[in-house]
């Protein structure tokens, strides 16, 4: 978000805050008929619910929060419900610290309207909470999704609004995204809840117990998953660090094109998943050259055909070495093709545009770039300007033009510099550029 | 594996097998009304879903999400024969498909399914009637009510239960003490265990006012924990075949020979086991068996480097990583002598470092070494090094492994 939030932003939080307040003003009446017991478990279990999320994704995060509003619409009804939102927003104070004023007054707004809407329309559709075996019929079932999917799509449709209203994003294809990421675990959360409310409402409230300890196990398993992976990212990068050490040129380069490479993915619209490949396969593009020695990879004259034989076979030596790690799939393509060309000229397969996987031709193109604007031992490093105008220039032949006008838009919205190693040595005369990717 | 060793251990899973059964059957009369139909093949079904969809385990098996349908059938009051059907029914139902597709059904799921439902109800049985007051009933239906005691019977059977039979199986096929391993079993898998139980006790208190509904509603927050798991083993699995494909990094420079760290590794993690090193600690061992010659890759294609400046090198390598301090610990000490002369023998060095020290040594050896006496005359030379450089009880497990693989 930018530093001070637009006008038009300001003007939407007022009115969520508004709707929520009026909303939490008809609730609290509602509520007020409740045994206080009630309301009190149903505020300390949203309370806990909302502090203790996992965050499988960065940009996933998964609480049992909707889980305890559905249950509360169906135990006691609409106000319950409210009240239980407005004490996960609480929760959240603690949770927020950039910009904690307009992001608690939006999360405030959302979750309460949202509540409310998906309560009013479980009563509106003929829904009446406390009474299970009604939900348990074929039409109360109905009911029940149908208010489910009001939840989801107003939480992800104020969400939305907020990204068109903050980062420019387009209004569907924000909504698409935050509902896909979510619409497997909605499922999960209206089954659990109505399972929560039979305890509750049929056997006794100590039997919660025995839906916590599954769903202790699901978090752990979440937040195990989520600490792995940053480990994994850690030693990857060591790993590639380890191997790059060595080479005074070459340092950073992987990190930098696995930068791009994700950047670019992103831009064109690439899924989570193989946006994480391309990051990986970019990291690792290069392992193959460990066993070629130093005196050929940084060569200042043209290299003999031995030489160059030693440097085709770096694509497919890293394939081969990372063959067995099947999580990484598709991205160890990214390693064996990333010196093939477009037409079918490049090496060592000489494949062409027809078989280069789009992850591949993200990589092909964001290496080339990289090299092109650092510094090697056969020539200085190339402003951005002149490397794009390059890419363009090699564009169609040797790299995807799609790709080609992602990175272009990529490295002008990150004001992408060139890497100039000031202590690094100096390098003699320049060379071909087509060799440069090298 | 001598087909002793595998008498032995189908042997032993039978003979529990029958003796789970008897006294499965004693505890529980016959004379039960029979289940409607219907029911039954829904809840095979769920079964079936469950074996398929099990909760995964990096190390050891695989917990079937069954254990928890066939427990919460068996503490519904159903009899044991409706129970086995149950259990049996959707094993086979993925068994068959697992056959079709060249994989091997999976005994011990169903041992653990069956075996475990039974003692449930066996246990709930005994426990209500020993603790009548201590029940929980559902409002609908008071002449049902599922004790607590139920509750802490199938926490207790799936928690300790299930990991009984691999227990007993490793023990047939290796010979090593059962108690120990269904210890370790049972630390690394209780968590999972409890889930499914407490799915279970859920079903068994819902069913009356859920009917139909109660399975896939049970199913339900099973499914959600097991993706959490899933994506958590298939990380836990990526990082052990990236390590593994690390290894291969020094082989690539020419000075060290090709698999020499796949080798070494499956071989050090061998002696680990054998020598009762703890499954964590066994894992540090493979990690660090893999990366033990990483640090040649700051040297040039074929550059003869000193070990010590290797293993340290290799170290910081490893512990740049933020997560292997433990592996970097031992790859730093390998090349360090179990004794020294007129100091005695090290307390400080790690038995993991000791071994891969000498499985290093022994795969170096053996690939100089030609022809049919290549292994002795390797081990030969280690032994030769027994008074300081190789410690006699890694260079017994050695010996031991490689007689029971067959290769001397």
């Amino acid at each position: 978000m930018p530093d001070r939030a637009p006008r038009l932003f300001q003007t939407y939080v007022s009115l969520l805050l508004a709707g929520g307040m009026g909303a939490l003003a008809l609730a609290a009446s509602e509520v007020r008929a409740l045994d206080p017991a009630i309301v009190g478990g149903f505020v300390v279990a949203a309370f806990l619910a909302q502090s203790s999320p996992a965050r499988p994704r960065p940009d996933i995060t998964v609480s049992l929060i909707n889980v305890v509003l559905f249950c509360a619409l169906l135990v006691a009804g609409r106000g319950l419900a409210v009240v239980a939102a407005v004490a996960a927003v609480t929760a959240m104070t603690r949770q927020v610290t950039d910009r904690p004023g307009v992001r608690l007054a939006f999360n405030a707004g959302m979750h309460v309207v949202s509540t409310f809407l998906a309560g009013t329309v479980f009563l509106a559709l003929g829904g009446v909470p406390g009474d299970l075996a009604s939900v348990l019929e074929p039409r109360g079932v109905g009911v029940v999704l149908v208010s489910a999917l009001v939840l989801t799509v107003a939480n992800n449709g104020l969400m939305a609004v907020t990204l068109r209203l903050t980062r420019g994003e387009r209004l569907w294809q924000a909504f698409l995204e935050l509902v896909g990421s979510a619409a497997v675990l909605q499922v999960f959360y209206v089954g659990l809840s109505i399972v929560a409310a039979v305890l509750l409402l049929e056997v006794h409230a100590i039997a919660l117990v025995l839906l916590l300890v599954p769903a202790l196990v699901a978090r752990s398993g979440l937040l195990g998953f989520q600490a792995e992976t940053e480990a994994y990212d850690r030693m990857v990068r060591a790993f590639v660090k380890a191997i790059e050490v060595k080479d005074g040129y070459t340092r950073g380069h992987a990190e930098r094109v696995a930068t791009l490479a994700e950047e670019v993915a992103s831009e064109l619209g690439f899924a989570y998943d193989d946006r994480v490949l391309a990051r990986y396969g970019a990291l690792l593009h290069d392992v193959g050259k460990i066993g070629i020695p130093l005196t050929i990879i940084n060569k200042r004259g043209p290299l003999d055909d031995e030489e160059f034989a030693r440097i085709r076979e770096h694509p497919e030596t890293g394939a081969e070495m990372l063959r067995d790690i099947d999580f990484l799939g598709p991205a160890v393509e990214i390693v064996r093709y990333h010196h093939e060309r477009m037409d079918g000229r490049g090496y060592p397969h000489g494949v062409a545009h027809t078989e280069l996987p789009p992850l591949v031709r993200i990589v092909t193109a964001v290496d080339a770039f990289d090299a092109m604007t650092s510094t090697r031992s056969y020539r200085r490093a190339l402003d951005v300007g002149t490397a794009m105008a390059e890419l363009r220039r090699c564009a169609g032949a040797q790299f995807d033009p799609d790709v080609v006008d992602a990175l272009d838009r990529v490295v002008q919205r990150l004001d992408w510099q060139p890497t100039i190693d000031l202590t690094g040595p100096e390098p003699a005369a320049p060379r071909r550029l087509t060799r440069a990717a090298r | 594996m001598t087909v002793r060793q595998r008498v032995r251990g189908v042997a032993a899973v039978v003979a529990m097998t029958v003796a789970a059964t008897a006294v499965g059957l004693a505890w529980y009369a016959l004379d039960h009304p029979l289940e409607p139909r219907g029911r039954l093949w829904l809840f095979v079904l769920a079964a079936a879903l469950g074996e398929r969809f099990p909760f995964p385990q990096v190390r050891g098996r695989d917990v079937p999400v069954s254990v928890a349908v066939v427990a919460a059938f068996a503490l519904l009051g159903n009899p044991p024969l409706q129970v086995a059907v149950v259990a049996v029914g959707g094993w086979a139902l993925v068994a068959m498909q697992t056959a079709r597709e060249g994989g091997r059904p999976r005994w011990l799921d169903l041992l653990a399914s069956a075996s475990g439902a039974w003692a449930t109800a066996g246990f709930a049985a005994l426990a209500a009637a020993a603790m009548p007051w201590a029940t929980i009933a559902a409002h609908g239906s008071p002449d049902q009510p599922v004790h607590v005691a139920a509750v802490l019977a199938v926490w207790g059977t799936v928690v300790l239960g299930v990991p009984l039979w691999e227990a007993v199986e490793v023990t047939g096929r290796t010979g090593a003490p059962t108690l120990p391993i269904h210890l370790g079993l049972v630390r690394s898998s209780w968590t999972r265990g409890m889930a499914l139980a407490s799915a279970a006790a859920l079903g068994a208190l819902v069913h009356s006012v859920l009917g139909v509904w109660t399975l896939p509603l049970l199913l339900l927050p099973l499914l959600a924990a097991r993706l959490g798991l899933v994506r958590h083993a298939t990380v836990q699995r990526t990082a052990a075949q990236t390590v593994r494909a690390m290894s291969r990094l020094p082989e690539e420079l020419g000075s060290v020979s090709r698999g020499h760290g796949v080798r070494v590794g499956s071989l050090a993690v061998a002696i680990a086991r054998e020598l009762g090193v703890s499954d964590p600690e066994v894992a540090d061992v493979e990690r660090a068996a893999h990366l033990h010659e990483l640090g040649r890759i700051q040297g040039e294609p074929g550059e003869e480097l000193e070990d010590r400046a290797v293993a340290l090198a290799g170290a910081s390598i490893v512990r740049e990583t933020g997560s292997l301090d433990r592996v970097a610990d031992l790859i730093e000490r390998h090349p360090d002598p179990y004794r020294v002369a007129g100091l005695g023998e090290d307390g400080t060095l790690p038995i993991g470092a000791r071994i891969v020290r000498t499985v290093c040594a022994f795969d170096r050896e053996l690939s100089r070494a030609h022809g049919d006496q290549a292994v002795w005359r390797a081990l030969e030379h280690l032994h030769a090094g027994s008074a300081y450089a190789h410690d006699p009880v890694v260079l017994g497990a050695l010996t031991r492994i490689l007689g029971r693989q067959g290769r001397i």
